[in-house]
């Protein structure tokens, strides 16, 4: 093989005259003494060059002016939401700008406020707040049960893992979780977008 | 801002925060290449206006699938050649399916001929000189099977390299330099009495 590449004897292989024919960087050395005294591969470098010069000549028809109009009215582009929120700020600043001081100054106040306030402190406040969460989502946790029961919807759940006895249950647990699994990895491959291939598989 | 003088990649990050200032310069860059592509593929410029249309419009939309690391214009090309061949091979189907031969294909090439060359500052009878010879390749061109005119025209007429055309056809490179390859060989036996 390097026998072939040094040796200027031998006809030029295709790329070779392609390199030539179209003046591309690559020129070696043992070619080009080649080419210097080998008619045929003199005149295929030629034949190329013209059918290129030909080619590369012809002209770029252009569609009717309308084109770009037409196109413009079908395409709608869509930025993602980070970047219609920064366009957002951008061009609106000044309110924006205005509405997170006016914001900034409130929650400050009320900072020093509650500060200010001696049989109220941060911890009393705190704790009063999760006791309401605690107490709400108690009452939430309660409404369901009672509606299921009344629907008779949990019963029949319970006589049916009744019938299939534990070791079913098991097996239908796993069975969920599988179907959970398979379906978050779809829910995950579909939010990736697919390289665009539009050609039939052929 | 003046986009003309922005890159493709620059275009296409604009489009992509849905700039449509961006979007038509992209267009005016590239309506003539696409169409010019797939008129040269298909020979009917009411169908390749129709399927350069269409090109924009996939790929426009669809530009969050878009790959950066390529080239746009090559992707371009790809989502144009993909919808030229696969119209051009129900067409086939179809032609098949009614006339029971795919001859038909044939003379429908025969017939199509001109795709007309402006002229720009040339004296009139060296501008019909050029163009006869342009519509002359231009019918040695169109006698081509598809893969080779397709490839030697992205190779010749488009100045693509070797590896956007396996790109955007979808084949291997190997397969690409077989078809240019073919092509020449098929022009240069056509055309020698125009290349000497
Ligand atoms: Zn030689």
């Amino acid at each position: 093989m390097r026998d072939r590449a040094t040796n200027p004897r031998r006809h030029l292989i295709p790329d070779e005259v392609e390199t030539f024919a179209l003046g591309l960087p690559a020129r070696p050395r043992a070619a080009r003494a080649h080419l210097g005294e080998c008619a045929e591969c003199h005149r295929e470098v030629e034949s190329l060059r013209a059918l290129d010069e030909a080619l590369s000549g012809l002209a770029h028809p252009a569609p009717s002016p309308r084109f770009a109009e037409q196109v413009m009215a079908r395409v709608s582009l869509r930025a993602p939401w980070y970047a219609r929120a920064w366009t957002v700020t951008r061009e609106r600043w000044v309110p924006l700008a205005a509405a997170s001081l006016a914001l900034a100054a409130t929650t400050s106040l009320m900072a020093l406020w509650l500060t200010s306030q001696p049989e109220l402190s941060l911890m009393s406040l705190s704790g009063l707040v999760v006791q309401q969460i605690r107490d709400f989502s108690l009452q939430v946790v309660m409404a369901i049960g009672s509606l299921l029961w009344s629907s008779s919807v949990l019963r029949s759940v319970i006589e049916a893992s009744e019938r299939i006895g534990t070791e079913g249950a098991i097996l239908l647990l796993s069975a969920l979780s599988l179907v959970t699994i398979s379906a978050a990895g779809a829910m995950m491959r579909l939010m990736q977008p697919a390289p665009l291939r539009l050609r039939n598989a052929a | 801002m003046d986009y003309r003088e922005k890159s493709d990649p620059e275009l296409v990050e604009l489009c992509k925060r849905a700039d449509e200032r961006a979007a038509v310069e992209l267009l005016r860059r590239f309506e003539r290449p696409v169409f010019s592509l797939i008129y040269r593929m298909v020979r009917d410029r009411e169908l390749a206006e129709d399927l350069a249309q269409e090109a924009f419009v996939r790929a426009f939309n669809n530009l969050a699938r878009y790959d950066p690391s390529y080239k746009f214009s090559s992707w371009l090309f790809k989502v144009a050649y993909n919808l030229t061949i696969d119209h051009l091979r129900k067409k086939r189907l179809n032609t098949v399916s009614i006339h029971g031969s795919p001859s038909a294909v044939t003379t429908e090439l025969q017939a199509a001929t001109a795709i007309t060359v402006e002229s720009t500052e040339e004296r009139p009878d060296e501008a019909l000189q050029s163009r006869e010879i342009g519509s002359e390749i231009e019918v040695a061109i169109g006698e081509l099977r598809q893969e080779y005119r397709s490839a030697i025209i992205l190779r010749h007429v488009e100045g693509r390299s070797y590896e956007e055309i396996a790109e955007i056809m979808d084949v291997p490179l190997g397969t690409v330099k077989t078809y240019i390859h073919r092509a020449r060989k098929e022009l240069q036996g056509q055309l020698q009495h125009l290349l000497e």
